[in-house]
């Protein structure tokens, strides 16, 4: 009986513990119904004789929550624990040799006899195997070990993530968990890398790594935990014991042809109060380190922050990347020395550095066509071009934190300097030209979170952040381009376009919560400014060296304030059945843009109302259907009202003259979301509509060397549909993960072209089919297919374009011996587009390793692309707009590695 | 490849009254890594056996899996025989009767076996909502307190026979995976098999003795081989055996699986 007892004690069990304690320890068995939430009866058999030592189980949702057994007389009293409702409780009889009988718990206390019958058999059907993947469940945590579903061949934990039944990885490194991206990757509980967790997954050996869990609902803040709602799912990494007390490192240096060179040299340390990431790595062989600082949630992060930038303005001209993986076409020369380093202090603080500096110059030669098709008329540009980038990336991050249950701060200085010198030697419809494009933001930014709790359990938060960011560019067209229409025919040295934006935003906010026993409310009351000045010039350098301006009407001086006024009151149902949250701020915005050049001194001020619905149902166990619904105003930025032209690439000239861009977006899902993680299934399909309304269109007034594009006052929509779908499964049998994805994609909307309206509708379905199998410790095979359909329509035009791709890989991994391993794979690319002959492409690597056992080091051999494939033609068809492009490849690269580990 | 059996175990049981009299055999083994660290200084390595829990109706066994006593005969030259045996594995064999109440260990020192009949220690088990799969077994989480230890126990509600490895038992389902907080003593699930019907019924032959007295005997027997031997021959015909004791650096043990409690 004691261990019923010690299963947690309500409120009215408090009271009457003493007595009833007492009345135990003198040993009663005697039924205590009228005293506490109990269930007692017999147990008998179909000839009315007591059955003894039969347990009875109560059991909630699948799970027991209370036993006990009969006494040698066939009676039972299960005591449960305080606070229980009858709903949903089940209480089963179950003994062996007799059939097992459950009922369901409707009142309490009450009395429920059973009357089992005899039955053949005893136990129940077992499975003889033990080397199978386990997954484990804790309330939101599935537990993944890492060993039932890693292979010799795999290196780093992200290896191993892309192999989980369940889990599937994007192109960009993106986690997505049941088809749900993934908001960060904690190491042993800490978070290290906050969304840029590519760092984490690319470094940490999978060896270290005892169990990967998935964390549903994940609400990171303590002080807010069970009392406002996240959907958020996390993923952690716990460490074995080797990975938690030394220096670890696994080191690569590599050298080949022709002239290639790959090194990754890191320490890794994950110990309770200290936690670090810190490599150096460089390569030429394609190899795009940018691609591990990618931030997964950027798009979240921005409207937290509600800072909008303009992106880039200027550009060396639009270049399509082939639709290949990276490392096939990428010349670079990269290196990046990356440091991240976590404290916890005894105090409960935790400090954190973040900062990377990476350099590499890149290369790319290409040569296009564009044909764009206009109802009566068909426009075609021809470009070569050869280019080189050159990115100094720096990043550096100090975060403060403090996680307490009553008591969070967070503080975040970040402070970027990205520059780039760019090159490009260009051949645009016959005439021979050299741009120079040099671009350097900064930026320094401070964010601050503070949230407490008053009068023992009510919720106070204040939240602060303050930027400056600027990114003065400047790019030179020469020689004598497009003199015609910039220099009166006469021939010049440079065009030279000048663009800078710096922005000062600051956000500051107080927020009051009160949870209650089933909602929290919330309100919330802030302000933010953003102030902005657009400053650009279009001017020649004359062949006398003298600059003159390019015309009257290309030059921008643009002030901007923004001021935003907020009050939000929300709402938080944290159930364990329901989690709504329901936010309903209501903001009035200010807004005034002057340019005295164009006499242009506007302002708008409104109220607006952002309501936000999601919420989630658990309709079972492991099953739940989701919804959201949002509406959000939105108006432009600064880049939608500049009434100078601005030379955005060689092709485009731009400038605005429409009012401000106002749009109304609706955005509502429905997801439904099934997994049965013992079985290892997994089961998702969510639908999104998406409707945009904007007051004003882009219109693009096309001719044979420019495109002009101007903002035209019409009021226009864009709708989407998405449905998506997906699937995942371990098949015991087969040793085998396959997964599978679908996505039908349709968006409709409006263009205005040479003055005619063209609504175009896309319709894009994506297939993707994967199984990857580990047979044994010696034999895996991997194989990975996504199919696109891209239909493109437009009413006003007869022609209808569809393009087809399917990309199929495969890897087969062999290790004949436990120190040699050989690894095939194989890329096969196909395009194709109606009454064209297909494009495929096949490319191959091979990978030989072998542990030398007196060194404690592995060599590897790599060749990759060793059928030597050098260039590659695509077809890309985007609206009415067909690309052909041919590129040249890297081709291929054979590669001698050492490998150590620290 | 080793595939998958499925094994309906279609036990048709002879249900009278008299349950008590019916000898229990075992129908599954449940199969253990066992793993004890029993140095501190030397977490590293810890102790390491294949164990398995006899699940019979309703009672089990605990026994090494190793293959127990293996024994080598051959001839001297001198015309006698010369008779080998080596222990693999542990000797020690828990026996559990939850019905009863009852513990029966058996145990050896030397060649000496001993039997300890004890009340099966009652475990104030806290069940948790969490669940796992576990060898294609639905099991559920538990936790306790037992000798200086906190347990976490995964056991399996369709497996209803309340026994468990080691002395861990009173779940309503056999336990089949158990470790310590501190991940000192871990009973790790390593498959469940059929059993080839081996009796559990308790040994009879041995001294019977207490848990303290067993304790007091091999310490003894590790200090002093003979005494423990002389001591043993006394009240038998045989004289006792002569041994040479080769003192050796024997393994550390500073950290017992069952620890004092400290309150």
């Amino acid at each position: 009986m004691k261990q019923i007892l010690g299963l947690g004690c309500g409120n009215q069990m408090k009271r009457i513990f003493g007595w009833l304690g007492l009345l135990l320890v003198a040993g009663a068995m005697s039924p205590l119904s009228g005293l506490a939430q109990t269930i007692h009866g017999t147990v008998r058999d179909s000839m009315g004789r007591a059955v003894p030592f039969v347990s009875l189980n109560l059991s909630r949702q699948g799970a027991i929550i209370a036993f006990t057994t009969t006494d040698t007389g066939g009676a039972y009293v299960l005591r449960l624990p305080g606070g229980l409702a009858p709903g949903g409780l089940y209480l089963e009889a179950r003994c062996i040799g007799y059939n097992q009988q459950t009922r369901a718990v409707v009142t309490l206390p009450s009395t429920i006899d059973f009357v089992l019958g005899v039955s053949a058999s005893s136990l129940p059907s077992v499975v003889v195997r033990n080397n199978r993947p386990v997954l484990r469940t804790s309330g939101d945590t599935l537990s993944y070990r890492v060993g039932d579903f890693s292979s010799a061949q795999d290196r780093v934990i992200g290896d191993v993530i892309k192999r989980l039944p369940g889990i599937s990885v994007a192109s960009d490194g993106t986690i997505l968990y049941n088809n749900k991206p993934i908001s960060s990757v904690y190491i042993s509980g800490d978070n290290l890398l906050d969304d840029k967790y590519t760092i984490a997954t690319n470094s940490i050996p999978q060896d270290i790594v005892d169990q990967i869990q998935v964390i549903d609902n994940h609400q990171p803040i303590k002080v807010l935990q069970n009392k406002v709602t996240s959907n958020d799912v996390a993923l952690n990494l716990t460490m074995k014991k080797t990975g938690r007390i030394h220096l670890l490192g696994q080191e690569s240096i590599g050298a080949g042809l022709p002239g290639n060179y790959d090194v990754n040299l890191n320490a890794l340390l994950f110990k309770d109060e200290y936690k670090a990431i810190n490599y150096l790595k460089g390569n030429n062989t394609g190899d795009d380190l940018q691609r591990e600082l990618v931030s997964h949630n950027a798009a979240d992060n921005e409207q937290r922050i509600g800072n909008e930038l303009p992106a880039t303005l200027l550009s060396l001209g639009a270049v399509n990347d082939p639709a290949l993986s990276r490392q096939r076409y990428f010349f670079n020369h990269a290196g990046m020395l990356n440091a991240n380093n976590l404290v916890n202090l005894k105090s409960g603080w935790q400090l954190r550095l973040n900062a990377w500096y990476l350099h590499d110059r890149q290369q790319q030669d290409y040569s296009q066509q564009t044909t764009t098709f206009l109802p009566g008329d068909t426009i075609q540009y021809r470009e070569v071009q050869h280019n080189q980038r050159n990115p100094d990336v720096l990043h550096t991050q100090l975060t403060f934190n403090l996680n307490k249950p009553t008591c969070y701060f967070n503080d975040v200085l970040l402070m970027d300097d990205n520059r780039g010198v760019n090159y490009s030697h260009l051949n645009t419809n016959g005439s021979l030209l050299e741009q120079v494009f040099r671009d350097h933001s900064m930026s320094l930014s401070n964010e601050c979170n503070w949230i407490g709790t008053v009068r023992a359990k009510n919720i106070i938060q204040a939240y602060s952040y303050i930027s400056r960011w600027a990114e003065p560019e400047d790019r030179t067209i020469g020689p004598s381009y497009n003199a015609e229409l910039f220099n009166h025919g006469m021939s010049y040295m440079q065009l030279v376009q000048h663009v800078d934006v710096p922005t000062w935003y600051m956000n500051n906010y107080v927020s009051f919560k009160i949870p209650g026993d089933v909602l929290t409310k919330s309100f919330r009351a802030g302000v933010s400014v953003q102030s902005q000045r657009l400053g650009s010039g279009l001017s020649l350098l004359q062949s006398d060296k003298t600059f003159t301006p390019a015309s009257d009407s290309s030059v921008n001086k643009l002030s901007w304030v923004r001021k935003k006024g907020y009050a939000e009151a929300a709402f938080d149902v944290p159930g364990e059945k329901l989690r709504l949250s329901l936010s309903l701020p209501l903001i009035f915005q200010q807004l005034s843009y002057t340019d005295t050049g164009y006499a242009l001194d506007k302002g708008l001020s409104r109220w607006y109302f952002n309501p936000q619905l999601s919420g989630k149902y658990q309709t079972g166990l492991e099953h739940f259907v989701s919804f959201q619904y949002s509406y959000r105003n939105e108006t432009g930025g600064i880049e939608d009202v500049y009434q100078g032209y601005i030379l955005k690439d060689y092709r485009t000239l731009y400038a605005n003259n429409a009012d401000l861009t106002l749009r109304q977006d609706h955005r509502a899902a429905l997801g439904y979301n099934y997994r049965q993680a013992l079985r290892l299934f997994f089961f998702s399909i969510t639908m999104l509509y998406h409707h945009v309304v904007a007051n004003n269109i882009a219109s693009s007034v096309i001719t044979n060397s420019l495109q002009q594009r101007v903002v035209m006052p019409y009021r226009n929509s864009m709708d989407s549909r998405t449905i998506n779908g997906f699937v995942s499964k371990y098949s015991f049998r087969l040793h085998t993960t396959f997964s599978g994805d679908v996505q039908w994609q349709n968006s409709r909307e409006v263009e205005i072209q040479n003055g005619a309206l063209l609504p175009f509708t896309t319709t894009a379905i994506t297939l993707g089919l994967n199984a990857d199998t580990k047979l044994n410790d010696r034999i895996g095979f991997g194989y990975h297919a996504t199919g696109i359909r891209t239909d493109s329509h437009s009413p006003a035009v007869a022609s209808a374009d569809r393009i087809d791709q399917l990309v199929q890989q495969a890897a087969l991994y062999y290790n004949p011996t436990h120190d040699l391993q050989f690894n095939l794979s194989g890329e096969h690319y196909f395009t194709g587009r109606g009454g064209n002959a297909p494009l495929t492409y096949f490319f191959a690597d091979a990978r030989v390793k072998y542990h030398v056992k007196k060194w404690r080091m592995d060599w590897q051999l790599d060749a990759l692309n060793f059928l030597n494939v050098r260039t590659y033609d695509a077809l890309y068809l985007t609206t009415n707009t067909l690309t052909s492009s041919s590129y040249t490849l890297p081709g291929r690269i054979i590669l001698v590695k050492l490998l150590f580990n620290l | 490849m080793k595939g998958i059996l499925l094994s309906m175990l279609g036990i048709a049981l002879c249900v009278s009254g008299a349950w008590a009299q019916q000898p229990d055999v075992s129908l599954l083994t449940v199969h253990y890594k066992f793993e004890h660290v029993r140095d501190t200084n030397n977490r590293d390595k810890p102790y390491t056996e294949h164990m398995v829990l006899l699940v019979g109706q309703r009672s089990g066994v605990y026994k090494s899996g190793e293959g127990g006593l293996q024994e080598q005969v051959s001839t001297n030259p001198d015309g006698t025989t010369r008779r080998d045996t080596r222990r693999l594995g542990s000797p020690a064999e828990y026996y559990q009767y939850p019905n009863e109440k009852r513990l029966v260990r058996k145990d050896m020192i030397f060649q000496s076996e001993f039997l300890i009949t004890d009340v099966l220690p009652v475990m104030d088990w806290r069940i948790k909502g969490d669940t796992a799969n576990l060898g294609g077994l639905h099991c559920q989480k538990a936790t306790t307190h037992f000798k200086g230890r906190d347990y976490t126990a995964w056991f399996c509600p369709d497996v209803v026979v309340r026994v468990g490895p080691w002395k861990l038992n009173g779940l309503p389902g056999v336990i089949i995976e158990a470790h310590d907080s501190r991940n000192e003593v871990r009973f790790i699930f390593d498959g469940i098999t059929k059993s080839g019907a081996t009796s559990i019924l308790a040994p009879t032959k041995g001294v019977k003795t207490s848990e303290k007295e067993f304790d007091r005997l091999l310490e003894t027997w590790h200090k002093d081989p003979q005494a423990f031997l002389n001591g043993m021959a006394q009240g038998s015909d045989r004289p006792a055996p002569k041994i040479d004791v080769k003192p050796g650096s024997g393994a550390v043990i500073n950290n017992p699986i069952e620890l004092p409690e400290t309150k």
